[in-house]
C-alpha cells in the first residue's frame, strides 16, 4: 500500500519539519536582529531566590518555645545500625529534657536518596522537619525556599536570648550561646553560610570528614623518606620511591575532584562562586598549571586515582605483594580501609598519618566533606523550634559526637579542647596509633589540623562543577582530551547545566 | 475514472439524495478536504510576512531592514555561522504555497492520492516556516502567534489526516468483512473503563503535565514553589537541540537499538525453537533461560565489570587483572582488548553494551515466543512432515509466519524499549556514562533526560518528548510492516 | 525411522518393472537414504543441544557470580584480581539479614554498610507477597478485558485509541514519577497498599501482548458461539481464556516479578513497616559506607539471592502449565 506509506511518510516528514523549525527558533532573543524580544506571558523570571528573602527568617511566636503542647518532628538520615542505636539513647535524654517532643527519625538510604526524597516530597508539601544534607542539597532546597536561615539562634540574633525551660526545672537559652558558638571549628561553622547570600546560615555541621595523607611509615623509616609538606617535595619522594620498588605506583589519590578544588584553593585562584551570573571560574592560567604538572606526574607513573586505576586505592595501599602504593590520599574517614593487613597475627607496616601537601605550608588548606543539618521551614512555629533545639543538641553534645566519631569514623565539628573533656574520647585519642587504632590516629590528626578547613561555596550546580573538574582531571591524565579541550568542555558542560 | 471518483466521496455516489448543510459539505467534499491544507498555506504566508510586521507601527525603515537583514535559524546555526537572508526564506515560503496550489490544480486533472500529499506537503512545510519566522522575529504579539501555532497545528493535522484518510478509504474499502463493520460493540467501551480510567489518572495526567512543563523555559517543580514563574515557549527545545552532545546522545540511542532489537529477537526465536524441539533437558534449559530476568540488574552490572574490566593499567605499569574474557582471549593466543577502560574504543565498549543488552532481552523474548510457539496448532506441522518439508523450510514457512504477531510484538516493543535504553549503560561504566576519561561518551537519550531531571524538569520534558517522536515514528514504521507481513 | 522408508518406498518405479538387480539397488539406496536422515536428524539435535548449553552457560554465569560473591569476604571481593572461586566460604552475610551483626564483628564492616538485622523480613515477605498477589490478579482482569476489546469487538475509534495507548509506551518513565507522587499525596494514599497496587494496574505492554495472542485464535470459533447465542463475556471465559492460557501465564509470571522487583516507587510511597517492600527493605539499609562510598557488595547479593529465590521456586512450578501447552488448539473437523 504506497499510498499508505506515503501518507505515513509524510507524517514523519512534517514532524521533523516541525520540530526543527521549533527547534531553531525561540531561544535567539538575545541575538537581537530585528524585531523586538516578543512578549513572555509566562512573566518575568525573577532569577533565584537571593532576592529579599526575608521569608526566611523566622517569627518567634508569642511566649516562646511551649513545652506544654507535644509536638512531633521527623528526621532523616543515612546512619547505620550501631549509630541509630546511640541516636536512639541520644533521643531518650532529650525526650528527658523536653518530654512534649517527639522525634521520628527515617534512615532514608545513601545521601543521594535523601536528596532526591526530600526534592520530591517539597514538591508534594510533606517534607520532614530536620535532615542530614550537603551545602548542594539545601541550595537546591533554597529554590522552593524550604529552608529555615538560622541567623535568629545564633549569638547575637533575635530570639537568640529567649530562655527554654526543662522538664526538670532547668533553663537553657533557646540560641547559641557565644561559649557553644566557639566549641565548634571555625571552618565547618562558617559552612553553613556559603551559599547565594552570604549573611544567612542555612547549616549547622553535624560530622566531618577530610582528606589525609596516608603512608607506609615503616618504609619510609627504613628508607630514611621524609613526609612530604610541598608538591614539590612529593614529586622528589615519589620519584625516590620508584627508584626502589619499579614496579610501583607512590601515590594513589582518591579523588580527582577533591584534588582540584583543594589545589585551587591553595593557590588561591577562582573555583567557582555562588553569586552573580557566570558560577563557573575555574577555566585560568593556573588551573592549567597545575593540571599539566600533574599529569607530567601522572605519564611517569608516579601517581593514579581511583577511578583509573579501576579499584579502590586503599585496597593497593594495603597490599604486600604485587603492584602497590605507598602513599594514599583519601577520606579520613576511611582510614580502617587502610590499616595494614595482618601477616602471622602481625600488622604488616605501621600507617603514618600526615597533612597533604601543600602549597603554601604555613597557610594549610584541606577541604572539608561529610554531613551537615539543616531545618525545614514550617507554618508552624513550634515545629521550628522543637527542630532547632533537636539540633543544638544534637550538635553540641560532646557525648553523642564523641561516640559518633568513634563508631562512624568521622571526625566531630567540635573542637579538640572540646571534645577533650569526655574521658573516653579522651582516652581514646591517647592510644591511637598507626596499627589497630587507626581510626582515632585520623581523627586526632584531623582534630590537630583543624585551622585548614575550608569549604567550596554551595549553589545550583556546584556538584556539576565538582563532577566536571573530576572528569576534567581524568580525561587529561588518560590522554583522551588536551588540558585546553578538557577544560574549555567542562565549563561548557557546567554552563549548559545551570542555565 | 469514473469509479475512482466515485470512491472518493464518502457515499459512493448517494450524495445527490442529501440536503441541506450536510448535502452542501458532501457535495462540494472536494473543497473542504482541501481546506486544512489551504488554512496551512494562508497563515504560512501571512507568518512568512513577519519581518514586515513594523509596518503596522508606521515603522518603515525597520521593516525595510528587517526585510533585507538576515536570519539565523537556532544557535546551533549560529554557531556554524549560518545565515539566510530574510527574503531568501519568504520567496521559500511562497514557492511553497505555490506548488501546493499547482499540486491542488493538477488533482482536478488527474486526481491521484500523490496530488493531496505533495499539496499537503508543501503547505505544511510553508506553515513551518512562516510560524518559525515569525516567532524569530517576535512579531508583533506573542498571543498572535500562539493563535497562529495552535490553528496551524491543528490545520497541519487535519490536512494530514484527511490525506491519510484518503489513503485508507481507498485502500481498505474492500478488505473490511461484512460481519466487522455490523457489529459496533458501545459495549466495549465498559470493557475498557477501569483501563482507561486508571491510565488517564497515572498516564494520562503526568504525560500533560510533561507537556506543560516542557513548554515553560527551565521549569524546576521546586523553583515554582519557590516563586519563581517560568517563560511560555520553546526555549526547552532549543536547548535540547543545542546540547553539543545531543547527537552524540541521539546517535548512541540509535545504533544500540537497531544493532541489538534485531540480534536479540532472532537470538531468541532460535532459543525458543530449538526449546521447543528438544526433549531431553527442556525443563532445565527453560529454568536457565529465564534466570536473567530474576537476577537483578546490580549483580549483572557487576559481573560483567568483572568479565571485562582491567584493572591497574597506567602509562608505566601493566594491568594487573585484565578480565576474565580477554583471559580466555589471550588463552586463544590473542591480545587482550581495552574493552571498558580508559582510553577504550567506542566500538569495544559498544560491543560490551550489545552483549548485555542483548543478554538482558533474551528472557522475555523467549517467555513470549514460547508462549506462541504452544499456541500454533500441531496440525500444520504434522501436515508439512507428510509433505516431506525439510527443516528450514518448516521455520521459515510456518512457524515463523504462525508466530509472526508475537514476533512482531517482540520487535515493536523492543524497539520502544532500545530507545529508553539506560539502566544498561550505568550498569557497566557507572554515572558518567562512558569509560573514564570519556565522560559521557555512551550517554543516550534517557540519559540525557535523567541528567537534567534533579534541576530543569522542563528540559526533560522537551528531551523527553522529542525522543517521543522519534519512537512514535519508528513504531508508525514498524506498525505498517507488520501490517504486511503478520498473519493472524 | 520407518515412516520415511515408506516415503521412499512409494516413489519407488512402479511394481513389476526392473530387474531383480534394480530391485536389490533401490533396496540398498533405501538403507542408506534413509541411514543419511537419521544421521542428520542426530546432528541436528547434537547441534542444539550445543548451542543451547554454549546460550545456557552465558546466561548462567552472571547469576553464578552472584553467588559465589553472596559467600565471598568483603575483602576477598574488593580483591583487585576476581576469584572464580571464594577462598573463603563466609555466611554472615546471610546471617547479616536476619541477625544484627555490627561493624567490627566482621573483617572490612564499616558503618553504614551493615545490613539491619532488626528488619522485620516477615512482615517484609507479607507485604509483597499481598501487594504482589493483589495486583496480578487486578491486573490480569483488567488486561483480559482490555485486550478482549481490542481484539474482538469492533467500535469506533479503536485503532485510534489503541494507537495512543501505544504511545504512552513510548515516554520515559522517570518522567511520571514526580506527578504520580504528588498525585498520591493528594489523594492521601502514601504509605498504603493501594498506592502500591493501583497506580501499575494497567500496562500497555501486557495488554498489546494479549490482544496479539487473542488476534491469533480464529474468527470462525467467535461467529459460531455467536450463531449460538453465547455473549461476549461467555465467550471471552469459555473459549478465549483456556486457548490463551500460555501467554496468561507468562503475563502473570512477567507481572508478579515485576511487583516482587519494583523499587523506585514503593521506596517513594511506602516507608513506614506496616507497608515497606522486600527490595525497599533490603537495599535502603546499608551496604554503603557513607563517608567513602564503599558498598558491601557480598552482603548486597546475599540479599538479592533471598529475594530472588521465591521467584524463582514459583516459576519453577508454574513452568509445568506452560509445558502442558494448548492440546485444544486448532478446530475441530
Amino acid at each position: 500500500m504506497k499510498k499508505k506509506f506515503g501518507a505515513l511518510l509524510l507524517a514523519g516528514v512534517m514532524f521533523c519539519t516541525m520540530a526543527a523549525c521549533f527547534a531553531g527558533c525561540g531561544s535567539n532573543f538575545d541575538v537581537n536582529q530585528g524585531g523586538n524580544q516578543g512578549e513572555n506571558p509566562g512573566g518575568e523570571n525573577p532569577g533565584g531566590n537571593q532576592s529579599g528573602n526575608s521569608g526566611n527568617m523566622f517569627t518567634m511566636p508569642a511566649g516562646g518555645f511551649d513545652t506544654e503542647t507535644p509536638v512531633e518532628i521527623t528526621f532523616y538520615h543515612t546512619m547505620g545500625k550501631a549509630l541509630r542505636e546511640q541516636l536512639d539513647y541520644q533521643l531518650e535524654e532529650f525526650k528527658k529534657l523536653f518530654p512534649n517532643i517527639t522525634v521520628t527519625h527515617v534512615q532514608a538510604g545513601g545521601y543521594d536518596d535523601v536528596r532526591d526524597r526530600i526534592q520530591k516530597e517539597i514538591i508534594a508539601g510533606n517534607q520532614p522537619d530536620v535532615s542530614y544534607c550537603y551545602p548542594d542539597h539545601v541550595a537546591l532546597y533554597n529554590r522552593a525556599n524550604a529552608v529555615q536561615a538560622l541567623n535568629d539562634f545564633l549569638p547575637g540574633g533575635d530570639d537568640a536570648d529567649v530562655k527554654v525551660v526543662h522538664a526538670d526545672g532547668t533553663e537553657e537559652t533557646l540560641g547559641l550561646t557565644v561559649e557553644q558558638k566557639d566549641m565548634f571549628i571555625p571552618g565547618f561553622y562558617e559552612e553553613g553560610f556559603k551559599f547565594a547570600d552570604e549573611s544567612k546560615m542555612y547549616t549547622l555541621p553535624f560530622a566531618k570528614s577530610t582528606e589525609v595523607l596516608f603512608y607506609d611509615k615503616t618504609f619510609f623509616e627504613e628508607h630514611n623518606i621524609e613526609v612530604p609538606k610541598t608538591w614539590d617535595e612529593m614529586e622528589q619522594v615519589c620519584a625516590k620511591i620508584r627508584e626502589i620498588d619499579s614496579g610501583c605506583i607512590p601515590l594513589g589519590y582518591d579523588s580527582e575532584a577533591n584534588w582540584f578544588i583543594t589545589m585551587c584553593e591553595q593557590y588561591g585562584s577562582p573555583y567557582t562562586t555562588a553569586s552573580g551570573d557566570d558560577h563557573y571560574l575555574f577555566d585560568n592560567d593556573t588551573n592549567r598549571a597545575f593540571v599539566e604538572e600533574f599529569k607530567g606526574w601522572y605519564d611517569k607513573g608516579y601517581v593514579t586515582t581511583q577511578e583509573i586505576y579501576g579499584s579502590y586505592t586503599s585496597g593497593l595501599f594495603t597490599a604486600t605483594t604485587g603492584q602497590r602504593c605507598y602513599m594514599c590520599i583519601g577520606s579520613s574517614a576511611g582510614a580502617k580501609n587502610q590499616q595494614a593487613p595482618k601477616v602471622d597475627n602481625d600488622y604488616a607496616f605501621e600507617v603514618g598519618i600526615a597533612s597533604i601537601p601543600q602549597v603554601h605550608p604555613e597557610n594549610p588548606k584541606v577541604i572539608s566533606q561529610g554531613p551537615s543539618i539543616c531545618i525545614f521551614k514550617n507554618s508552624d512555629p513550634q515545629k521550628v523550634l522543637a527542630s532547632w533545639l533537636l539540633v543544638k543538641y544534637l550538635a553540641t553534645d560532646v557525648e553523642f559526637q564523641a561516640a559518633f566519631s568513634a563508631e562512624s569514623g568521622y571526625m566531630p565539628p567540635l573542637t579538640m579542647d572540646t571534645m577533650k573533656t569526655n574521658e573516653a574520647y579522651r582516652q581514646s585519642l591517647e592510644e591511637a596509633d598507626g596499627y589497630g587504632n587507626i581510626t582515632a590516629l585520623s581523627t586526632l590528626f584531623c582534630l590537630e589540623q583543624a585551622n585548614a578547613y575550608y569549604t567550596s561555596p554551595a549553589f545550583v550546580g556546584s556538584s556539576k562543577a565538582r563532577d566536571e573538574v573530576g572528569a576534567l582531571i581524568q580525561a587529561v591524565f588518560t590522554g583522551s582530551k588536551s588540558i585546553d579541550q578538557a577544560f574549555k568542555e567542562a565549563i561548557e558542560e557546567c554552563r549548559y547545566f545551570s542555565a | 475514472m469514473k469509479d475512482l471518483e466515485n470512491s472518493l466521496s464518502p457515499s459512493g455516489g448517494e450524495e445527490q439524495r442529501e440536503s441541506g448543510a450536510k448535502g452542501f459539505i458532501v457535495r462540494h467534499a472536494e473543497i473542504f478536504r482541501l481546506l486544512p491544507a489551504a488554512v496551512c498555506g494562508l497563515l504560512g504566508i501571512v507568518l512568512l510576512l513577519a519581518p514586515l510586521a513594523p509596518m503596522l507601527s508606521g515603522d518603515f525603515t525597520q521593516a525595510g531592514n528587517n526585510f533585507t537583514g538576515y536570519s539565523v535559524f537556532g544557535s546551533t546555526g549560529r554557531q556554524a555561522g549560518v545565515t539566510v537572508p530574510v527574503v531568501l526564506i519568504v520567496v521559500l515560503g511562497v514557492l511553497c504555497v505555490l506548488f501546493a496550489a499547482a499540486a491542488g490544480i493538477f488533482r482536478k486533472i488527474r486526481s491521484s492520492i500523490w496530488c493531496d500529499a505533495v499539496a499537503c506537503l508543501f503547505t505544511v512545510t510553508a506553515f513551518a516556516t512562516g510560524l518559525g519566522q515569525a516567532l524569530w522575529f517576535g512579531s508583533s504579539v506573542g498571543v498572535f502567534s500562539v493563535l497562529c501555532l495552535v490553528i496551524g497545528l491543528i490545520a497541519a493535522a487535519a490536512a494530514v489526516g484527511e490525506t491519510v484518510l484518503h489513503a485508507r478509504l481507498l485502500s481498505t474499502r474492500d478488505d473490511k468483512t461484512e460481519w466487522k463493520a455490523q457489529y459496533n460493540h458501545w459495549k466495549a467501551w465498559i470493557y475498557l473503563l477501569p483501563a482507561l480510567v486508571i491510565l488517564a489518572i497515572f498516564t494520562l495526567w503526568p504525560i500533560f503535565n510533561t507537556l506543560r512543563m516542557s513548554m515553560l523555559k527551565d521549569y524546576d517543580g521546586l523553583a515554582q514553589i519557590g516563586g519563581e514563574t517560568f517563560e511560555f515557549g520553546f526555549a526547552n527545545f532549543a536547548a535540547v537541540a543545542s546540547y553539543s552532545k545531543f547527537l552524540t546522545c541521539l546517535g548512541n540511542t540509535m545504533l544500540l537499538t537497531v544493532i541489538t532489537v534485531p540480534i536479540s529477537t532472532m537470538l531468541a526465536l532460535l532459543i525458543a525453537v530449538g526449546l521447543n524441539s528438544i526433549k531431553f533437558l527442556r525443563k532445565t534449559f527453560q529454568t536457565i533461560f529465564f534466570l536473567p530476568y530474576v537476577t537483578n540488574g546490580i549483580a549483572i552490572g557487576m559481573v560483567f565489570m568483572a568479565m571485562f574490566q582491567m584493572i591497574g593499567g597506567g602509562p608505566t605499569t601493566e594491568p594487573i587483572s585484565i578480565g576474565i574474557i580477554n583471559n580466555i582471549i589471550k588463552a586463544f593466543g590473542g591480545k587482550a582488548i581495552n574493552w571498558v577502560n580508559a582510553g577504550s574504543s567506542y566500538w569495544a565498549n559498544m560491543s560490551v553494551l550489545i552483549i548485555y543488552i542483548v543478554w538482558n532481552a533474551l528472557p522475555f523474548k523467549i517467555l513470549v515466543l514460547l508462549g506462541g510457539l504452544q499456541s500454533v496448532n500441531k496440525q500444520y506441522y504434522d501436515a508439512a512432515k507428510v509433505d516431506g518439508a525439510s527443516r528450514s523450510r518448516i521455520f521459515w514457512r510456518i512457524t515463523v509466519p504462525l508466530l509472526s504477531p508475537m514476533i512482531a510484538y517482540v520487535v515493536i516493543t523492543g524497539f520502544i524499549g532500545g530507545f529508553k535504553e539506560y539502566t544498561s549503560i550505568v550498569g557497566i561504566f557507572g554515572d558518567s556514562m562512558g569509560p573514564v576519561g570519556d565522560k559521557g561518551k555512551l550517554n543516550t537519550m534517557v540519559g540525557f533526560i535523567y541528567d537534567n531531571i534533579d534541576q530543569n524538569q522542563g528540559r526533560a520534558s522537551a528531551a523527553a518528548l522529542i525522543l517521543f517522536a522519534i519512537i512514535f515514528v519508528v513504531t508508525m514504521i514498524n506498525l505498517y510492516v507488520s501490517k504486511k507481513k503478520v498473519h493472524y | 525411522m520407518d515412516e520415511e522408508v515408506k516415503i521412499t518406498e512409494t516413489t519407488e518405479t512402479p511394481a513389476g518393472t526392473g530387474s531383480a538387480a534394480d530391485k536389490v539397488m533401490k533396496a540398498k539406496d533405501i538403507r542408506s537414504v534413509s541411514k543419511k536422515q537419521v544421521v542428520t536428524k542426530i546432528l541436528v539435535q547434537i547441534g542444539l543441544y550445543v548451542f543451547l548449553t554454549a546460550v545456557a552457560i552465558a546466561v548462567l554465569f552472571p547469576f553464578y557470580w552472584m553467588l559465589i560473591s553472596s559467600f565471598k569476604t568483603i575483602d576477598e571481593y574488593n580483591a583487585t584480581v576476581p576469584t572464580l572461586w571464594p577462598k573463603q566460604f563466609v555466611w554472615y552475610n546471610y546471617r547479616g539479614l536476619f541477625v544484627d551483626i555490627l561493624p567490627g564483628e566482621v573483617p572490612g564492616l564499616e558503618e553504614g554498610m551493615e545490613v539491619a538485622g532488626e528488619l522485620n523480613l516477615g512482615r517484609l515477605f507479607f507485604n509483597t507477597c499481598l501487594v504482589g498477589i493483589v495486583s496480578t490478579i487486578l491486573s490480569l482482569i483488567v488486561t483480559v478485558l482490555s485486550a478482549y476489546a481490542f481484539a474482538r469487538l469492533e467500535f469506533k475509534g479503536k485503532n485510534l485509541l489503541f494507537g495512543a495507548l501505544l504511545a504512552t509506551m513510548m515516554i520515559p518513565g522517570e518522567l511520571f514519577t514526580i506527578t504520580n507522587y504528588v498525585t498520591v499525596s493528594d489523594f492521601g494514599w502514601l504509605n498504603t497498599f493501594t498506592a502500591l497496587i493501583v497506580p501499575f494496574l494497567v500496562s500497555v505492554f501486557y495488554i498489546y501482548l494479549l490482544r496479539q495472542n487473542f488476534l491469533q485464535i480464529p474468527n470462525e470459533l467467535y461467529l459460531a458461539a455467536k450463531v449460538d447465542g453465547t455473549s461476549d463475556l461467555k465467550y471471552l471465559w469459555k473459549v478465549m481464556i483456556p486457548l490463551s492460557a500460555p501467554t496468561l501465564i507468562s503475563i502473570t509470571i512477567l507481572k508478579m516479578m515485576g511487583a516482587w522487583n519494583s523499587y523506585i516507587w514503593p521506596r517513594l510511597v511506602a516507608n513506614d513497616t506496616m507497608h515497606m517492600l522486600i527490595t525497599v527493605g533490603l537495599r535502603g539499609t546499608g551496604f554503603v559506607d557513607a563517608a567513602t562510598n564503599m558498598v558491601n557488595y557480598p552482603a548486597q547479593m546475599a540479599a538479592v539471592v533471598l529475594v530472588t529465590l521465591p521467584l524463582l521456586l514459583v516459576f519453577m512450578f508454574f513452568r509445568k502449565y506452560i509445558m502442558r501447552g494448548v492440546s485444544r488448539s486448532g478446530i475441530k473437523g
